[in-house]
């Protein structure tokens, strides 16, 4: 009797197991290149600390996202990669820096509040990412719970920021550092498209203006990156796009005034008082510069 | 009695799961949590996780740096989180160049801050760097968040 009933038990699990890989959503393609295993960073002379400090450098795309919103520039969803597009992206290279440009997007729209828009990207997000085994940084259930009421914007950014944070650091600590800089370098590019290309009017175009003048620093980090790792070709392609990019920003200048800055204790925590100051140069030309290179470089990530 | 036994046994496990769960909890993706729900009205812009062991005797302090650019016009806030089951006290430092602009621990005093508020009128990069007081064994993390 107990031997029969173990017997229906492997059926019946049996049949559920079929039952529920049916029902898993369609597997998605292999990847056509190797990227993740032939990119180690003890081949590119640069240690993983060094990673890591470097990365942390390009800056999140809230901060240029929440700056456009309170700057009252309109939402453009026109702006955004299509999220169909994803279908395009067969190889870890693609992968990588497209988890990136829709990572930004996602951000975007949640900054604006179209969280109830977002599951498309918020889906996008988490295929690329199981494609390039980080997926467990993504919790789609949760975000996408969320993602249902706008009351949960900070929610959901928290929670994605984390996610993208998390991902680095493994893909650093696995030696996968080039998924790691490949991942921030379209995030960067997706963030500077949409501050290039969205619709300003004065009196905030000047700061939209200043905060894009101030990615010259994020840049000059960039390629200091990406240097380590030329002798992917792939690579060397979007260090030398990035070096078309920096003759535009060549035109931009920056000058500093540094002051001594002070400390106050305010409320049991400290307060810092700086007057240094800095001053970016730039004008409508520059800009139109910048963005017309961005595009560039853009256009041939998300193609 | 027996059943009596069990029950205490049973409760006794769950306990001790959950207390281990605890402390394993503190350090890492939880801790950052933690510390998240201290921001307030802050927006999250990344967190900075760090982990040392015990500094040998006669040596440095490990320190471990993170660069960040920080934008003219916006008032950020580094937060730092303690696990408590480590004996190190974080402390988080702010630098720009070689210059100190602040720091989380005040030598004088002997007292940790909890977090450093900056609005930054020269953006630019600067470097947080993470170090536990004498050394200790510690588990912290930093969280640079916006106000907005």
């Amino acid at each position: 009797m107990a031997k029969k009933n173990v017997i229906l038990l492997l059926l019946i699990s049996g049949v559920v197991s079929l039952f529920v890989m049916s029902c898993a959503p369609e597997k998605r393609e292999e990847a056509t290149d190797l990227l993740t295993d032939t990119m180690i960073t003890e081949d590119v002379g640069i240690t993983d600390e060094a990673v890591g400090e470097m990365i942390s450098s390009v800056p999140n795309p809230v901060e240029m996202s929440a700056l456009l919103q309170k700057s009252d520039v309109v939402y453009s969803q026109d702006l955004l990669n299509p999220d169909s597009n994803i279908d395009n992206y067969n190889t870890n290279f693609e992968r990588s820096l497209n988890l990136g440009v829709y990572g930004t997007d996602l951000v975007y729209m949640n900054i604006y509040d179209r969280t109830v828009s977002t599951l498309a990207y918020l889906r996008n997000v988490k295929d690329l990412a199981d494609d390039l085994r980080i997926g467990q940084f993504f919790d789609y259930e949760t975000l996408n719970r969320l993602s249902e009421s706008s009351r949960n914007v900070d929610s959901v950014l928290y929670i994605t920021n984390r996610g993208f944070d998390n991902m680095t650091r493994y893909l650093i600590d696995q030696n996968r550092s080039s998924i790691a800089i490949l991942v921030a370098y379209g995030t960067w590019i997706e963030s500077l498209y949409i501050s290039t290309n969205v619709q300003t009017k004065p009196p905030n175009k000047d700061l939209i203006y200043q905060r894009i003048g101030e990615q010259k620093i994020v840049l000059d980090n960039l390629l200091l990156l990406l240097s380590n790792f030329r002798n992917d070709p792939n690579i060397d392609e979007l260090f030398m796009d990035l070096m078309d990019l920096k003759k535009e920003f060549d035109n931009v200048s920056i000058t500093y005034v540094y002051k001594e800055p002070k400390m106050k204790e305010v409320d049991g925590s400290i307060v810092v008082v700086d007057k240094s100051r800095s001053e970016v140069n730039i004008n409508q030309e520059i800009v139109d510069g910048i963005a017309r290179q961005v595009n560039y470089i853009r256009n041939k990530i998300i193609k | 009695m027996i059943k009596k036994f069990f029950y205490t046994l049973f409760f006794a496990s769950l306990f001790g799961l959950f207390f281990s769960y605890e402390l394993k909890a503190q350090c890492g993706s939880e801790l950052t949590d933690i510390c998240h729900a201290e921001l307030g009205d802050a927006r999250f812009i990344r967190d900075f996780p760090v982990q040392h062991s015990e500094a040998q005797s006669g040596s440095s302090p490990r320190v471990t740096r993170y660069n960040v650019v920080l934008n003219a016009g916006t008032t950020y806030r580094i937060f730092s989180c303690n696990d408590q089951t480590k004996p190190g006290k974080v402390i988080v430092s702010l630098y720009r160049g070689d210059q100190l602009i602040a720091t989380t621990y005040d030598v004088d005093s002997g007292r940790h801050f909890p977090y450093i508020e900056y609005p930054v009128s020269a953006s630019g990069q600067y470097s947080l760097t993470f170090m536990f007081k004498d050394g200790q064994e510690g588990c912290a993390v930093g969280i640079l968040s916006s106000v907005r």
